[in-house]
């Protein structure tokens, strides 16, 4: 047992190291620490599924470990920020105030192709319109256009409009989001006189919800025959 | 927080586990070698009571090894015992003192109370 300890912490180590060599292009939207903790931790658990001559134990040990190497290092990295760049990289800035940096891009080995081909899958329709371009340390790519480019808001518009917030489910398909509903300030009383006024009772409902204004969505059930 | 410090509580049940068994299993080994030591050294009668001792301390183990050993490690060392027990009543000194360093050998790859770097690359 002691030897599979070791080998999890040996074989973390070790993959932390070469993913980072790997740079974040590798890795989607996961940080790097985060991807090898996903790609172990469901290696280390097929194992003894896979092969009953396998104990569990030898499952367990390794994950627990990872799972605590995963917790103490983010903890770390929260409290000693300086040494988040060496765990996960730091965010690569392509285009900054206008400029494309070719030096950057070549540093993470990104063609100008793909950029303007993430550039075009955000709606730019060229580099020109382009104030920063920020591949960040999850593999997405942050664009923020040209003043002159981007879309005006209804405050530069000079329109005024109310907040209403986000939609809160209330109740979907029949079942009621007690957490939802009291966290939007409301109760069962409430909830009950509202679903009166639309003549149904809960199991009726397929999708009711509120918005921080108090304004309510309502969709009935419909019944298939 | 909380789930760090749960966190952190698991890992260290999980490292006590670990030494217990680690403890249990270094014991057991040295328990049994010492049992194979004092088998007497030709097949015979003389053997049964030793291999008795030998195997009731084994079937008292076993199902504790279980936790920790892969299957096929426990049922080598209940073959072998069963050879040996097999050689020692009817066979030859021959294949008595063969299945008794046989035995032996899987007993010893039981342990890991010390741990060789050979042991962290490689498996036993």
């Amino acid at each position: 047992m002691a030897t599979i300890f070791l080998r999890t912490v040996i074989i973390y180590l070790i993959l932390i190291i070469a993913m980072r060599i790997m740079g974040k292009r590798q890795i989607g939207e996961l940080e790097v620490s985060e991807l090898i903790v996903t790609l172990m931790l469901s290696e280390l658990a097929t194992g003894p599924i896979g092969n009953r001559d396998i104990p569990v134990a030898y499952a367990v040990i390794p994950i627990v470990t990872v799972l605590t190497i995963e917790v103490v290092t983010s903890m770390i990295l929260i409290k000693i920020p300086r040494i988040k760049n060496l765990v996960s990289a730091k965010p690569s800035v392509l285009i900054c105030r206008g400029k494309l940096d070719q030096r950057e891009l070549a540093r993470i080995r990104m063609s100008i192709d793909e950029l303007i081909g993430e550039l075009r899958r955000q709606g730019n329709a060229s580099v020109e319109e382009i104030e920063y371009a920020i591949l960040e340390q999850n593999g997405k790519m942050t664009i923020i256009p040209k003043m002159q480019c981007r879309q005006p808001t209804l405050e530069q518009l000079g329109i005024h409009a109310e907040e209403n917030g986000m939609a809160h489910i209330l109740i979907a398909d029949g079942y009621i989001n007690r957490y939802n509903l009291n966290g939007t300030g409301h109760d069962d009383a409430w909830l009950k006189c509202e679903l009166e006024k639309r003549g149904c009772s809960a199991s009726e409902v397929y999708l009711m919800t509120v918005d921080d204004s108090g304004v309510i969505f309502f969709v009935p059930k419909e019944i298939f025959k | 927080m909380k789930s760090f410090l749960f966190t952190l509580l698991l890992f260290v049940l999980m490292l006590c586990a670990v030494i217990t068994n680690t403890l249990f299993i270094d014991r057991l080994t040295r328990d049994m070698l010492i049992l194979i030591d004092q088998l007497p050294g030709s097949a015979g009668e003389d053997g049964m009571p030793h291999l008795n001792r030998l195997d009731a301390r084994w079937e008292k183990a076993r199902k504790w090894v279980g936790l920790s050993v892969s299957s096929s490690d426990i049922n080598r060392i209940s073959d072998e015992l069963i050879s040996l027990r097999a050689f020692c009543k009817y066979g030859g000194n021959g294949d008595y003192i063969t299945a008794r360093e046989e035995l032996r050998l899987a007993i010893e790859d039981l342990r890991e109370f010390e741990i060789p770097l050979a042991n962290l690359f490689f498996d036993k």
